[in-house]
């Protein structure tokens, strides 16, 4: 078993899309998403969400997110939901060309409680941009075998996903 | 990069060599260091930290048995002036905290935004914990959401001590507060070449 932090899958759309990560490996101590993407959104900026093998429908979810743009910040939250807001991300009426920088974290993803997770994005556009940080639960004590995002009007192609593995000592 | 020696024991017994490399021994840049079970634990401690990293990273993932806080202190054993400003979401508003001069503790869970009863996550990276000439920054960003309640924070912190890091621990300052389970581990990150 490879020690440290391992890349597991790298997923590239090549069209507009939504991403899944099937059969996690159940190897490692924690997991990490690291990403470049952009929403097809028309509207501003949209929230990208995560949610797991249960599927979209279920209340199994909550989060809590801060933004800040440089002259206010916010904080909001979603309870008993399908899915668990993680990040923000560019959207079509932003400059063109301009990706959005992310990271999940999913630490002791396979452990016997309720997943806490940690995401962190950073949309910087020239003029308006918007830093995120969020918590997100899943209240299952389930192990995490597949990992689902999704973002309104979908991710653009170009977008970029890569799973990590991270083992503990 | 291939196998660099095997041995006739290797092929009868399945031990490597630690000249070997391979899949198996080889470590990316993030290398785990150490890991400690979490257990009705108070305290957290890391000492004998290898000097041969550029930054520490830890990751707490645990199930706490109150609402309370967590710090890191006794760096090297002493009490460093310690000092932190975050930023916290409570889910309806945002806002920043700071604390200075405090005597030998850096809080990574405050009041404004303590863990709670429930699981919560910490990643916590302490920059160029080896150098002998600056202060050291700690970043750390915490996540305690329990569907209706918890916050979220960011965090950069400042440890008043140029001598490298070779031990500290974490604490919940409180004997009726604990991780009843899970695990943290510190790792180290290498530095390019």
């Amino acid at each position: 078993m490879p020690k440290g932090m391992q890349p597991i899958y790298t997923q590239r759309l090549t069209s507009t899309g939504t991403i899944t990560f099937n059969n996690i490996p159940q190897t490692y101590t924690s997991l990490l998403l690291i990403g470049s993407a952009r929403s097809a959104y028309a509207s501003g900026f949209a929230d990208a969400y995560v949610y797991f093998q249960d599927g979209a429908g279920t209340s199994n979810y909550s989060s809590t997110a801060q933004n800040g743009n440089s002259s206010t910040v916010s904080s909001y939250r979603y309870t008993n939901s399908g899915t668990a807001n993680m990040f923000g991300m560019n959207g079509s009426a932003h400059t063109a060309n301009a990706f959005t920088s992310f990271k999940v974290s999913f630490p002791n993803y396979r452990d016997g409680q309720f997943k806490q997770m940690i995401g962190e994005s950073v949309m910087e556009n020239d003029g308006s941009a918007i830093v995120c940080q969020n918590s997100g639960l899943w209240r299952s004590v389930a192990p995490i075998r597949q990992i689902n995002m999704t973002v309104a009007n979908a991710f653009v192609a170009g977008s970029v996903f890569t799973l990590y593995g991270i083992t503990r000592a | 990069m291939g196998i660099k020696k095997i041995s006739i024991e290797s092929i009868k017994n399945g031990s490597k060599s630690n000249k070997m490399w391979d899949q198996d021994t080889a470590q990316g840049a993030l290398v785990p260091i150490a890991s400690v079970n979490l257990n009705q634990n108070v305290t957290l401690n890391f000492g004998n930290i290898p000097q041969t990293y550029q930054d520490l990273m830890i990751i707490i993932n645990g199930h706490y048995n109150n609402s309370g806080v967590l710090v890191m202190d006794d760096f090297n054993n002493g009490a460093p002036t310690c000092s932190f400003t975050s930023l916290i979401g409570t889910g309806s508003a945002a806002s920043s905290e700071r604390l200075t001069s405090n005597g030998g503790a850096l809080p990574v869970s405050t009041a404004a935004s303590p863990m709670i009863a429930n699981v919560n996550s910490f990643i916590i990276h302490i920059l160029n914990y080896t150098n002998s000439n600056t202060f050291k920054t700690v970043i750390s960003r915490k996540a305690s959401d329990n569907n209706g309640s918890g916050t979220t924070s960011l965090q950069v912190g400042l440890i008043q001590t140029t001598s490298p890091l070779s031990y500290f621990k974490f604490s919940t300052q409180n004997g009726a507060n604990f991780f009843t389970s899970g695990v943290a581990t510190l790792y180290g990150i290498k530095a390019g070449a």
